[in-house]
């Protein structure tokens, strides 16, 4: 799979990131090494392997549902410089 | 699309809506989005505590930091299985999580963790009724665990929307409906029911208000002859094109964007135009359902299996374990009820709406009369409830209190406005019905002796009545009334008519 600079755009604008033509080019050349790379995968025999096979957790392994009181409000909003009062904001949205 | 061999269906009257020419059929299929009940997030091990402070139970995981990783909360998949088990679905013993991608402001992450492929519960079953009153049984496709959203706020700031993530990966049971959902009305019986069966199995706590039950509402209308055809083959490709109307969360607007929209697709359709399948949004305040904004590229959701979770594995047992001690749901509670307690199907709908009042109902009812503690909770209790806006929880009256006072009224030593009056005192400053009664004066007069001698009484101060008797047979509750009367209301209205029919017919 080649990726063409159309869905460079498109990735780009689902994850809202702004980029300019000049950077398109060199970021399609990136993706598609990575995509060359990762292809490498491809090659292992895979027949027969039940992708359910491996991974696999059970009921008790999970966490149990108990609360941790975290009290790190000023943490969690601490990344951004657009909030109000204990909220993030962020431009009006409206629907 | 599905092809299976329908039973033959008659359409009833309310599933239709009238056009210029012809009458269309209402095709509704629900999304219900319903916040599992858990004490934590099904994530992380932030609270799900409704109301807390902005942005207080936030994890780094639900804040989507860099590195965390999600650890399955046990106790969220077991509320989901139990959940599908209460509506006869299968349960898939092999599930898996997926990332459904999209950017929105409170979706930190930049996905959101879904099932899309191999969901937790399968195909299942709610059995609703139709307006006419008939039963009818809607077919559930899926039901699949997600992280909710977390809270936008547009009504603080002129120029920007606030954002709590206190919602932030609380877990949702998304249940999808097939579209097999004919009204408005029976859009919200199949809410109503799936909030009271998660009620009962206490998985869901359906508080609309507080957006812990919403729905997306997807409508299509179908003229009927290819509704039949539809019947009849089961293709659903024949449906037509329906939109979604997202976001619900009152069942009166639920009903109200249901027709408003139907009615718009009817015009479309007459006028020979296209219906295109968007999202909508309904406007209460102007009832009417608009698009939203079209984003493009919107659905492109690039979902893939979450490389942070492994596979949900479930054994059978654990799974049958549960299904063993699921509580006795509605469906076979309002049988049992009418069968045992020798009460109508609609008092019986009305004892089981909550499972709290179906436990004091039967606490009451056991080995005591079932009409009798039907009444006295319909009337006198829920009655109560309802004027000074308690819920059930707040009910003053004890099992006792009722059971004593079912017995008094069992054994004709209180009239039915004795006991209201005794429950009445109950209910303000409490106390003993069988002390009541006499501390009242309530206790009703059964000496048959002493009733006759006042019927003779009557008799004989009102020789003009009598004679009138024999052409008129209603005045025979005139002597009643007078005798009641005599005796200050203390007589025993059964053993009065008795005697006055005796002595006058």
């Amino acid at each position: 799979m080649e990726i063409d600079t159309e869905t460079v755009l498109k990735i780009a604008r689902l994850s809202r990131i702004k980029i300019n033509e000049g950077e398109s080019a060199d970021i399609q050349k990136d993706l598609n090494r990575i995509v060359e790379f990762v292809k490498k995968l491809g090659e292992i025999d895979i027949d027969g392997v039940d992708e359910f096979n491996f991974g696999k957790t059970n009921i008790e392994d999970m966490r149990k549902d108990s609360v941790t009181i975290y009290d790190n409000t000023d943490d969690i909003l601490k990344n951004t410089k657009n909030k109000n009062q204990d909220f993030f904001t962020v431009p009006k949205i409206v629907e | 699309m599905r092809r299976e061999a329908k039973k033959k269906m008659n359409i009833e009257k309310s599933q239709l809506v009238k056009g210029a020419k012809n009458d269309f059929v209402f095709v509704i299929g629900l999304e219900v989005h319903a916040q599992v009940r858990s004490n934590s997030k099904l994530f992380s091990g932030a609270s799900t505590e409704f109301g807390a402070e902005p942005n207080s139970n936030v994890s780094f995981i639900d804040a989507g930091m860099p590195g965390m990783l999600p650890v399955v909360n046990s106790f969220c998949i077991e509320q989901a299985v139990k959940t599908g088990l209460g509506i006869n679905a299968e349960i898939n013993l092999i599930s898996r999580f997926d990332r459904k991608n999209y950017f929105y402001p409170d979706l930190p992450q930049g996905y959101q963790i879904s099932q899309l492929y191999e969901p937790i519960v399968g195909k299942g079953i709610i059995s609703i009724q139709t307006e006419e009153k008939l039963s009818k049984k809607v077919g559930i496709e899926r039901i699949h665990l997600e992280q909710d959203a977390g809270k936008s706020i547009h009504d603080m700031d002129p120029t920007t929307s606030f954002v709590d993530l206190n919602r932030t990966g609380i877990a949702l049971m998304e249940i999808v409906s097939k579209p097999e959902i004919n009204s408005p009305f029976e859009a919200v019986e199949y809410i109503k029911k799936l909030r009271l069966i998660m009620r009962y199995l206490e998985t869901c706590d359906g508080n609309m208000q507080e957006g812990s039950l919403r729905a997306d509402v997807n409508v299509s209308v179908c003229e009927i002859n290819t509704y039949q055809k539809f019947i009849e083959t089961g293709d659903y490709d024949l449906l037509g094109t329906r939109c979604e109307i997202k976001n619900m969360n009152s069942l009166k607007f639920i009903q109200q964007a249901i027709n408003f929209e139907a009615r718009r697709q009817i015009k479309l359709k007459e006028a020979g135009k296209e219906i295109a399948q968007e999202t909508r949004l309904y406007d209460p305040s102007k009832n009417q359902t608009r698009p939203l904004r079209s984003k493009e590229d919107a659905h492109d959701y690039r979902y893939f299996p979450c490389p942070d979770l492994l596979n949900i594995e479930l054994k059978r047992g654990w799974v049958d374990k549960i299904r063993d001690d699921l509580p006795e749901l509605p469906d076979q509670k309002i049988p049992r009820f009418i069968n045992d307690f020798n009460i109508t199907p609609y008092d019986a709908e009305v004892i089981i709406a909550e499972k709290a009042t179906a436990d004091f109902f039967e606490a009451i009812a056991t080995n005591t009369d079932g009409k009798i503690a039907a009444n006295l909770l319909i009337n006198e209790l829920f009655g109560r409830l309802n004027k000074d806006s308690l819920s059930f929880n707040e009910n003053p009256t004890t099992v006792e209190q009722m059971r004593e006072l079912i017995n008094l009224i069992q054994k004709d030593e209180v009239s039915s406005k004795g006991a209201k009056e005794i429950f009445d005192h109950i209910w303000n400053s409490g106390g003993n019905p069988t002390d009541l009664v006499d501390k009242l004066g309530l206790r009703q007069v059964q000496d048959t002796s002493f009733i006759e001698q006042m019927v003779d009484d009557v008799i004989k101060e009102n020789p003009a009545q009598v004679d009138k008797v024999k052409s008129n047979p209603k005045l025979i509750g005139w002597f009643v009334g007078q005798v009641m009367k005599k005796s200050g209301g203390k007589a025993d209205p059964k053993i009065i008519n008795k005697i006055v029919n005796e002595k006058l017919t």
